[in-house]
């Protein structure tokens, strides 16, 4: 009578920590995004982990679809690199979706839509308002991103500068090395407010010309996971998940 | 013309030189003989600086040895140096390796170097060996361009850091009959060697050391075959009947 | 995989980066040669100040990555004065490492001299410095002449470690394609090789080099 109790509780008792097991060994989800992207994704160095919109975006889908993320960080130019050679699973990073990245990867709904922004020295009094009005000088941007293309074709510029990453191209602003510095707007604007490069300034008065969506990126043919994420970001843009992320980081 | 007074050095704690008083005169052949790390490399070295010693004092052709002075170099160029392992400039010809004191240091043109230098090579035996690099002449012939390049300076004085020692033994011969001519000349040459024989018969003078001190020393024909000391003794019959 | 479209379209960029890339290696290949024979030299000289402080000097830098050091002086030096070009900054940063690689290159080929060479040298009244000029750096050279070939190839295929400043060298033209075209593999292939193509010539050159002056 005793054994078959203890049987019992036995048998039930591996169940449970089966049940356990399993949902304890989640999928894990590799992404990949940039130390210096703030706010969308950056290290934050109080955690010493990336963080960001795009961090809690994808950390939001993750709970929402059952699957744990493990974020790399990794410079602009070598996401879709990493991505297409499966050192990744997914891009979470300020990304714009443009057609020529939509031939090597395939994207999400759009998530948040914004223009360049310009920064310039703090002495530097002109008041920008187009492309045209830095014509002949020398200008920064980054490498990789859907500004270059745009920027080497306008013919404007005497040199452009290609930086890894945008701290970079607003430091070479601060010291006078470039003129100006095209990045995304919400990066420059809220690098600008934390006070780290007195000498620069965003010009208030440009008016951005090169728009662009962000979106996920993940492999060119991976349908399951851009289905998991559609279905998420439809259901955060519907119940509002994805506005309060945005308004945490100042955005919206 | 070369003094050495109560000379005294040491390595360390390791006393190599213990009083060593000594004096050549003039066209005077000096033979000094004993044992390894007696000390007799280190004295010939101190007499031209490439050595310093610690106290007493060495006087050449007048003038206080001191090889942080900068008249040393005055000094190297009255007494000359042969070497144990020859020592020639490996990347000149002969003629190349005897003139480059001559004209590199004492700023004598360099046609009339060329000219004694061929001479000197002809006086040593190597006519016709003046444009050979020294990795293509025997252990002789290569000592012998080492003694013209001594030579080529004029010097007052030769210090021969046993010259034969790293001479395989049929070679030997030839270089110690162009010492014993340029003895016969009246060159004053202070020899440190292990050639028993040849010191007998050529050196004036010849002096053993061992711990350091001056222990017999006295005409070299007298010293080499009747000496008097028991420890003099006791080396002469080792090196010349080792078994 | 391999178009030959791909070839024509890449090929000037990257022609254009590998022209910057010989440039930067020959002007930092000159600072660093001079340089680092002026830090053997100071090592070797008996002098305890000029040796202490270029053993001191070589050891750190020798310390610290190349990427590090190009880095301080491009982004870092302009808050306290000193603002480089990128290309400036890229001669400047390599030529010095290199120099303190070099350094320990010429003082191995100079403690490398026989002492007896210098002693037959002093014996003739040779002054120290007729000494190093006619005796030491001759046969110096020689002993050096391999390793110093070495470090120049080195120094040649390290100039991509300025592409992290923004000098626009071979490296830099791949990875800008590469990133606008995300075509990795092609890309980064024509950079290996053209790389390559840079670099045997070097080598076979300091081989034969090595086999005319070349110790025996």
């Amino acid at each position: 009578m005793l054994a078959k109790s203890i049987r019992r509780v036995l048998v039930a008792a591996c169940i449970g920590l089966g049940v356990a097991g399993t949902s304890v060994a989640q999928t894990v989800v590799r992404v990949a995004s940039t130390p210096t992207g703030v706010p969308f994704t950056f290290l934050d160095t109080k955690t010493n982990e990336i963080s960001g919109i795009m961090v809690d975006i994808m950390k939001a889908i993750g709970k929402d679809q059952g699957f744990t993320v493990q974020i790399t960080p990794m410079t602009f130019s070598t996401l879709i690199a990493a991505l297409q050679a499966n050192k990744a699973d997914v891009i979470a990073a300020a990304m714009y979706i443009t057609p020529p990245r939509a031939e090597v990867v395939d994207f999400s709904d759009s998530i948040i839509t914004y223009g360049e922004g310009l920064v310039v020295s703090a002495k530097d009094t002109k008041d920008y308002k187009a492309m045209e009005d830095l014509k002949g000088e020398i200008v920064g941007v980054q490498i990789g991103t859907a500004y270059v293309k745009p920027l080497t074709d306008s013919g404007l510029f005497k040199e452009i500068k290609v930086y890894d990453t945008i701290p970079d191209i607003i430091r070479d602003v601060n010291v006078g090395r470039i003129k100006a510095g095209f990045a995304d707007f919400p990066i420059v604007a809220y690098q600008l407010q934390q006070g780290g490069y007195p000498e620069s300034r965003l010009a208030k008065n440009y008016k951005p010309v090169l728009p662009g969506s962000v979106g996920i990126a993940v492999r060119k043919g991976d349908k399951a996971m851009l289905d998991k994420i559609n279905a998420s970001l439809r259901k955060f843009k519907a119940d509002g998940t994805t506005d309060k992320i945005l308004a945490t980081w100042g955005l919206k | 013309m070369i003094a050495i007074r109560d000379v005294r050095k040491s390595f360390g704690t390791n006393l190599v030189l213990d009083g060593i008083t000594l004096e050549v005169t003039q066209g005077e052949v000096v033979c000094v003989i004993g044992a390894s790390g007696s000390g007799k490399s280190t004295l010939l070295r101190c007499v031209n600086g490439l050595e310093s010693y610690d106290s007493g004092e060495i006087v050449v052709a007048g003038q206080r040895v001191d090889r942080d002075k900068h008249h040393i170099v005055a000094i190297r160029e009255k007494v000359a140096m042969v070497f144990q392992r020859f020592n020639l400039f490996p990347h000149r010809t002969a003629l190349e390796n005897v003139i480059e004191g001559p004209v590199y240091v004492k700023g004598e043109p360099r046609a009339a170097a060329i000219e004694r230098a061929r001479a000197l090579l002809v006086r040593v035996g190597l006519a016709g060996k003046e444009d050979e690099y020294p990795h293509r002449l025997s252990g002789g012939q290569q000592q012998r361009v080492a003694i013209a390049r001594a030579l080529a300076m004029q010097p007052q004085a030769i210090l021969f850091d046993e010259p034969t020692s790293a001479l395989d033994p049929e070679l030997v011969g030839e270089v110690l009959a162009v010492m014993r001519l340029l003895a016969s000349e009246g060159l004053t040459m202070i020899i440190v060697t292990h050639e028993m024989g040849f010191a007998r018969e050529v050196a004036d003078r010849a002096i053993f050391i061992d711990g350091g001190k001056i222990v017999e020393q006295g005409p070299a024909r007298a010293v080499l075959s009747a000496p008097q000391h028991e420890r003099t003794q006791d080396f002469l019959r080792r090196v010349t009947h080792p078994f | 995989m391999f178009a030959t479209k791909d070839l024509a379209e890449y090929l000037p960029l990257l022609a254009r980066g590998a022209l910057l890339t010989v440039e930067v290696f020959a002007l930092a290949l000159v600072v660093a040669t001079l340089l680092g024979l002026g830090w053997a030299l100071m090592r070797v000289s008996g002098v305890p100040f000029f040796a202490g402080f270029a053993k001191a000097l070589i050891n750190t830098i020798r310390g610290i990555p190349i990427l590090v050091q190009l880095f301080y002086i491009y982004f870092v030096f302009p808050d306290i004065g000193i603002q480089l070009s990128a290309f400036e900054a890229g001669v400047i940063g390599l030529g010095f490492a290199y120099s303190c690689y070099m350094a320990e290159v010429f003082r191995s080929g100079i403690e490398g001299v026989d002492p007896g060479q210098v002693e037959a040298a002093q014996s003739l009244g040779m002054s120290r410095v007729l000494i190093l000029w006619r005796v030491v750096l001759p046969q110096a050279f020689k002993i050096a002449l391999p390793p110093y070939g070495n470090t120049c190839v080195m120094l040649l295929k390290d100039t991509s470690q300025a592409s992290i400043i923004t000098v626009a060298e071979l490296s830099f033209q791949g990875k800008l394609i590469a990133s606008s075209t995300f075509k990795n593999t092609e890309v980064y292939t024509l950079v290996a090789l053209m790389y390559l193509v840079m670099c045997v010539p070097l080598i076979v050159i300091v081989g034969r080099l090595e086999k005319r002056f070349g110790r025996k």
